[in-house]
């Protein structure tokens, strides 16, 4: 009997998603296929075995895709996603690759796993005084919930950064200042309304809060595929409600990555990571009251690369000192949208 | 009464565990499952076969200057703590092993898991997998304390350290009733200790999975077993120690033990897709401000009661 | 027999991985190496019914070192933690120190004449050799844990950098406590 096949053909499928700059649509149409398939992501390139590319790389972001896809151990197969209308054949493409024992067989010859080698970067003191060996560990652009395109180079000790750089790869192939929201023909006021879902369901997954985070996605995914508003406004307003009021939240996230008002952040992202998670599930709420509606829109300030662009700058100084996990939900709970940075002068 | 089973039972151990293991794994791909809206729950309930039989066709993976024994060897001595663990644990009437210091013999062996799970994040040089390491350390800091005091307090009200005794101790009264808060503070630090959601920050997705960042294939099944096993063994000892162990109307001692056990793991499952994950620096705040001291009380009034 | 066998197994590994403590060449293989000569010695102790004490030795050595390899990899180095160190210092010193420890132990071993005893053995040693420790002394015994506990809590008082006078400033006047990382139980 054929084990190996037998074993193939029915082995859960786990993608890591690798979101790219100017590849929203694509990275929407591929997590909402694999949810809808009940292919859980993985969250490391070893538990992967299948790499979905939402997007067209170039330089130096198809170099890291490439180590990660040597980085994974077979079987394996991959995705790129180009357009999120072909998000389901590339990927049922790729599933019959990942089954394909004889595929796989000459997947399996290399040997060692380059993984992401940390890097000794001398010694220096730590936050409370002591002196303590440093790491250089770059985070991004591969990693989950984070946000595409953004790499941060850091030295940390322990689990604290002492240092942050930020590097933004992938520019390249945007074709000029696409904002988020263009995706699926919708209103401007679906697509902010799946900008804050999309942005409170990485900040959840980070949290783990895995259930309101998976209702999250359900509901953008809703959101984008034009449901009535009818239908949605229950489920989103039980899922916000519960978001802001659970209490475990309030004491993991309060006082976590707090902007102070003298670094002149854009309102919404003013104060500390709850605030942020606050502000935009009650954003999406209302962004849903009038979903089919054109005018002003709640919780954005409307200029997504002047928003991008301070992030980016103000990112080194909101960093150093931070512990990994908190420095994690800032980002995740700032997502700048660095695909919208294309139009106008980087500054990193 | 309890009593030791012959030599044989030693070898029946790990199979009942694995087995409690696999239906608490079950179960908690069943809640993922119904929380995800995915196909058939049905579906669900062959997954982490499906997923246990994919590990074992997965390449094992090599990175590079890893420490290579230290690595995989830390999976084998997750999964012996989680056997070893379970060696003074009554099922019914019968036990493996029945030392005179069972309570102190088990939690020896959690403490194993430490060491098994920092070498997991150390091993394969990768800075996330330390990070995870020093995670699981921080973790084990804050819940040691309650944990050890959790588990004093029915020992004071038994007055014997031997699992056998503590059962028949609770002949009248499970001592989960008059001993709520170490009942509820052992369960909580369970948890912690087989990092399991809310306590999973040393896997956490922040890091790219922790000290599973880079572990894969039959490694990776191994320390996932591992966890679960140390899970089972937990929720075994909470059955012994608070909720009267065999002790039931009508049907055998036995199969008291198992639905009690199936319970408590089923609580435990539940109780993780409930809750957020808990980060160190709250945690550690938590255990020592909260914890510790409520253990303490919980351990002085049963003093007070037995005196 | 079999008594005798693990014995011999238990001193032998003992000495094997106290050996190997000081041939890897790695902070974090040295620490483990130590560790398990720690359990074969927690072996013996379990040969002779101390069960409380042998399992508290498991018990205690595993956390003991797995902290230890912690600050280690932390703390110690340039250049262990993730990279490979020698664990030989002072050869000729230590040499002449173990040698003459060794020395010293053995010659007891066979030239005190050790007294022996014809009363029955105690059911429990554990409890035996507690009561005779603590039993007429539980007083002294007592304070002395609670020195001990001051002792304690003053070091990591005066270690601390950060004391409640710079959480909540000099008055205590502060709502909030002045944090790295704010929020928390209670806040």
């Amino acid at each position: 009997m054929d084990l190996r096949g037998w074993l193939s053909r029915r082995l859960p499928v786990r993608p890591l998603v690798v979101p790219v700059p100017g590849g929203t649509a694509s990275r929407l149409a591929a997590e909402r296929t694999c949810r809808t398939r009940g292919w859980y992501s993985a969250a490391s390139p070893a538990e992967a075995n299948l790499l979905v590319v939402a997007g067209a790389t170039d330089g130096a972001l198809e170099a890291a895709v490439e180590r990660v896809w040597q980085s994974m151990p077979a079987p394996r197969a991959r995705a790129a996603i180009a357009r999120a209308e072909h998000a389901e054949g590339q990927l049922d493409a790729a599933e019959a690759t990942l089954r394909d024992t004889f595929r796989q067989r000459r997947q399996a010859t290399e040997t060692v796993h380059p993984g992401p080698e940390p890097e000794m970067a001398g010694r220096g003191e730590d936050r409370d005084g002591l002196m303590l060996d440093q790491l250089t560990v770059p985070l991004g652009p591969v990693l989950p919930e984070w946000p595409a395109g953004l790499v941060l180079h850091t030295t940390v000790q322990g689990d604290v950064i002492q240092d942050a750089r930020v590097e933004l790869l992938g520019l390249g192939q945007v074709s000029g200042g696409t904002p988020w929201w263009p995706y699926g023909g919708g209103t401007p006021r679906r697509g902010l309304a799946a900008r804050h879902l999309d942005t409170c369901a990485s900040l959840l997954t980070l949290a783990g809060a895995g259930r309101a985070a998976i209702t999250a996605r359900r509901l953008r995914d809703d959101v984008l595929l034009g449901r009535p508003a009818a239908e949605l406004t229950g489920p989103l307003r039980r899922w916000s409600a519960g978001v802001r009021r659970s209490w475990p939240l309030r004491w993991l996230l309060s006082g976590l990555g707090p902007v102070d008002d003298d670094l002149a952040p854009p309102p919404h992202l003013a104060g500390d990571v709850l605030a942020r998670l606050r502000r935009f599930a009650t954003a999406a709420e209302e962004a849903l009251a009038d979903l089919d509606e054109d005018g002003a829109l709640p919780g954005r300030s409307g200029d997504e690369s002047g928003d991008a662009q301070w992030t980016i700058e103000t990112l080194p100084r909101l960093l150093a000192g931070s512990e990994l996990a908190a420095a994690r939900l800032l980002v995740a709970s700032l997502d700048p949208d660095i695909e919208a940075l294309t139009g106008r002068e980087v500054r990193p | 009464m309890i009593e030791l089973t012959p030599w044989w039972g030693a070898l029946l151990l790990p199979p009942v565990l694995a087995a409690f293991a696999v239906a608490a794994a079950v179960f908690d791909s069943a809640l993922t499952a119904r929380a995800a809206g995915a196909p058939a729950p049905r579906a669900a309930a062959g997954a982490p076969l499906r997923a246990a039989g994919g590990l074992l066709l997965q390449q094992r993976r090599r990175t590079l200057a890893a420490d290579a024994p230290l690595w995989r060897g830390a999976g084998i001595t997750l999964a012996a703590a989680g056997v070893l663990a379970s060696l003074v644990t009554p099922l019914g009437r019968w036990a493996v092993g029945d030392l005179s210091v069972g309570i102190v013999w088990f939690n020896a062996m959690e403490i194993v898991a430490w060491a098994a799970v920092w070498l997991a994040g150390w091993g394969a040089n990768s800075a996330f997998g330390l990070v995870g390491g020093y995670r699981f350390i921080a973790q084990g800091l804050s819940y040691e304390l309650p944990h050890m005091f959790a588990l004093t307090a029915p020992a004071i009200g038994a007055g014997s350290l031997r699992v056998a005794d503590v059962v028949s101790a609770q002949d009248g009264l499970w001592f989960a009733v008059w001993m709520p808060v170490a009942f509820l503070v052992f369960l909580a630090t369970v948890l912690a200790m087989a990092f399991r959601r809310p306590f999973d920050h040393p896997v956490s997705r922040d890091t790219a999975g922790g000290v599973l960042a880079e572990l894969s294939g039959v490694d990776r099944l191994v320390f996932l077993a591992g966890r679960w096993l140390l899970l089972v063994s937990g929720a075994g000892m909470a059955v012994a120690l608070f909720l009267g162990g065999g002790a039931g109307p009508l049907l055998p001692a036995w199969l008291w033990s198992v639905l009690k056990t199936a319970a408590v793991l089923a609580a435990l499952v539940w109780a993780g897709h409930r809750l957020p994950t808990v980060r160190m620096d709250r945690f550690a705040e938590l255990a020592w401000l909260v914890l510790i001291p409520a253990t303490l009380l919980q351990a002085l009034f049963v003093s007070i009661v037995v005196i | 027999m079999w008594q005798e066998i693990v014995f011999w197994l238990c001193a032998a590994g003992a000495v094997g991985t106290g050996i190997a403590v000081f041939r890897v060449d790695s902070m974090a293989r040295a620490t483990f190496a130590l560790l398990a000569s720690f359990l074969f010695g927690a072996g013996t102790v379990l040969l002779v019914e101390l069960t409380y004490l042998g399992v508290l030795v498991i018990l205690m050595m595993i956390m003991e070192m797995v902290i230890m390899v912690v600050f280690m990899v932390m703390y110690m180095m340039n250049p262990a933690g993730l990279m490979p160190m020698s664990m030989l210092h002072n050869q000729r010193g230590s040499l002449a120190i173990a040698a003459g420890t060794f020395a010293l132990l053995t010659a007891g071993i066979y030239l005190v004449d050790w007294p022996t005893s014809r009363a029955p053995r105690p059911g429990d040693p554990t409890k035996a050799l507690g009561e005779a420790l603590m039993g007429p002394k539980m007083l002294v015994m007592i304070v002395l844990g609670l020195a001990l506990f001051a002792t304690i809590v003053a070091t990591v008082v005066l270690a601390t950098n950060r004391g409640r006078y710079d959480r909540y400033g000099d008055r205590l006047e502060r709502d909030r406590p002045d944090d790295p990382v704010r929020g928390g139980v209670g806040r």
